[in-house]
Order: C-alpha cells, then sequence, then structure tokens
C-alpha cells in the first residue's frame, strides 16, 4: 500500500514552470527590431512666411492711421542692424562669415529685441532680413533670439532681389 | 545501507535542479523594455527621419511636426518626397524665383491630393502645408527659392524642420 500509493503521488505531480522560451524568443527578436526602427531625434518645426513683397504688400494694405513698428533685423557683412520706425538703428557686431551668432551675440541681440517689446507692447512681428549668402543655421538662430524675445512672427525676406 | 543510499538521493534531489533557467527575472525586464520601446513610437505625432547627407539646424522651438509634403534640400539635390527634383546647382544658377521642375511635380502633388480629398467627398483644400527640410549649411537665396515655388505652387503654409536642442 505504501509503495503504491508513493508512485501514485509521484505521478501526480506536475510541473508548473510556465514555459516561457518561445515568449522570450519573440521578444528578443521583437526588441531589437524596434530599437533599429526607432527614431530617437527630436525634430521640431518652424512655422514661418514667405519673403513678402513689400511693394505688392504695400499697395494693397489700406493706409493705417498709426504708423507700424515694422520691426526688423539685417543681416549685414559685420553687423546686425535693428532697425524700424521710432526705433534704432542698432548695431550688434557679428562675426563676419559665421555659420551662426554666437551665444554672446544671440543674447545681446535678444536682449536688445526684449528691450524694444518692452517699449512698444502687443508688437509681435519681425522682419529677419538675409543676405543670399546667409547660413540656413544662422537666419534659425535670429529668428530663435527674435522668439525668446517674444516676437512670435518672424517673418523671412531676402536683403534685395538682385542678391537672388 | 539501503537507508544511506536513500538519505543520499533525497539530498542530491534537494540540491540539484533541472536545468532550466529562471527566466522570469529576465521577462520582467524585456517586456519593461518592450513597452518603453513601443511607447516611444506612440507618443510622438509624426515622427520623422531628415534624409541622409542632411544635417538640421538647431533650435530651441518645441512645436510638433504635421503631416505634409517634405522637401528636403541637401548640398547637391532638392528632393521632395525622396525623389530627387532638381540640383541645387541649377537652382542657384537660375536668375528666376521659381524653380521650374520643383513647381511642376508641386503642381502633381497638389492635383494628387486634390484627387484624394474629392475620393473622400471632402472639398479640396485651398492651402496645403509644406515642410522644408534644409542642410544647416545651405544658403537662405536657395531656401527663398524653395519657399517662393512652394507659395506659387498651392502650399502658402511653410514649416521648417528643425532639430530640438539639447
Amino acid at each position: 500500500m505504501s509503495a503504491r500509493g508513493r508512485r501514485q503521488r509521484k505521478s501526480l505531480t506536475v510541473n508548473t514552470d510556465l514555459k516561457l522560451m518561445p515568449l522570450m524568443n519573440i521578444i528578443i527578436a521583437i526588441i531589437p527590431m524596434l530599437l533599429l526602427s526607432a527614431v530617437f531625434i527630436e525634430v521640431k518645426v518652424i512655422e514661418t512666411s514667405l519673403p513678402r513683397d513689400s511693394d505688392a504688400a504695400t499697395a494693397a494694405a489700406p493706409a493705417p492711421e498709426t504708423v507700424p513698428l515694422d520691426l526688423a533685423v539685417h543681416v549685414r557683412a559685420d553687423v546686425y542692424v535693428v532697425e524700424g520706425h521710432g526705433v534704432g538703428p542698432l548695431l550688434i557686431a557679428r562675426k563676419p562669415g559665421s555659420a551662426a551668432p554666437d551665444s554672446l551675440t544671440a543674447l545681446e541681440l535678444t536682449h536688445v529685441l526684449q528691450n524694444i517689446v518692452a517699449a512698444h507692447p502687443g508688437t509681435t512681428d519681425i522682419r529677419i532680413v538675409a543676405e543670399s549668402h546667409t547660413r540656413y543655421q544662422e537666419v534659425i538662430s535670429l529668428m530663435d533670439a527674435a522668439r525668446a524675445a517674444g516676437l512670435l512672427s518672424p517673418a523671412l525676406e531676402g536683403s534685395s532681389p538682385e542678391d537672388v | 545501507m539501503r537507508r544511506r543510499k536513500r538519505r543520499s538521493a533525497g539530498l542530491m534531489a534537494k540540491f540539484t535542479s533541472d536545468g532550466g533557467l529562471t527566466l522570469t527575472s529576465m521577462m520582467d525586464i524585456l517586456t519593461t523594455l518592450l513597452f518603453f520601446v513601443l511607447k516611444s513610437y506612440i507618443s510622438g505625432a509624426e515622427v520623422t527621419t531628415p534624409p541622409p547627407g542632411v544635417t538640421l539646424p538647431r533650435s530651441s522651438v518645441d512645436a510638433g511636426m504635421h503631416t505634409s509634403v517634405v522637401i528636403a534640400i541637401d548640398h547637391d539635390a532638392i528632393m521632395l518626397g525622396g525623389e530627387r527634383v532638381a540640383t541645387v546647382t541649377e537652382a542657384v544658377a537660375s536668375h528666376e524665383l521659381m524653380i521650374a521642375p520643383l513647381a511642376a511635380r508641386l503642381t502633381e502633388v497638389r492635383a494628387q491630393m486634390d484627387d484624394i480629398d474629392r475620393r473622400k467627398g471632402k472639398p479640396p483644400a485651398t492651402t496645403h502645408l509644406a515642410t522644408i527640410q534644409g542642410d544647416a549649411g545651405i544658403e537662405f537665396r536657395l531656401l527663398q527659392k524653395v519657399m517662393y515655388t512652394l507659395d506659387r505652387n498651392g502650399f502658402p503654409d511653410i514649416a521648417l524642420a528643425v532639430l530640438k536642442k539639447a
């Protein structure tokens, strides 16, 4: 009886461990595949407007009661010129041939623009007037400086049609 | 003698395993990793990678991408949706603001988009969005020409793709 009972107990023992190997194999295959196709670079966008045709805009728009500020940052060979109606021209040194303004120059530009915005509340528009050879990174950096000063609608413009 | 044998068999059973690995903790790690990777896919509204050879400029802007027509500009070519449509040399050398090959391709793309809208029963959109993925080193005159061509061919809403500054 005792030997038979032991045999029965032995035969009823069930291995309750989960068979995880197939699942492991699937996950091990999926993870590298997902990691390879994953995008870890954060791409953002700046919504902007076309370099405007100033003559057409002037002709189409009705004459305003007050003269608009028409704030602009001009990129020159060795200087950034900030000007508008009743503003400036204020000059900020630019390293000739640089691909983008350094952090100090950008900070100075932001500070100048902040002062202008403080003096003219409600101003959100600014034109970035770039030269034909100005690098794209520099244009983006100038737009960043303008946005940091609260000028949320930077528009791009070429310095003169002859340059294009 | 028999008792000794039985005792040693019991000890063996106690100290030896069946040879299987303990995978539960490994599974926990892998499952967490899997969910993390899947979440990184789902969290972004629109995911894109700049084409090879294009280094996007860096900016502090925080607006995400929307579904749009993508124009990539590197130092050699202007590409629309991965298809090379014009060369930078030709575009820069031309005295026209309009880049003709790009304009022709944009017209086709807009016609396709309008057709899709019609099939969906929606009126064709009057304006379309285009995203420019330009290399940080390109000149402004090239960017200006591409923007002008986009505007004149039904894509006046323009977004400039940038990399988020750390």
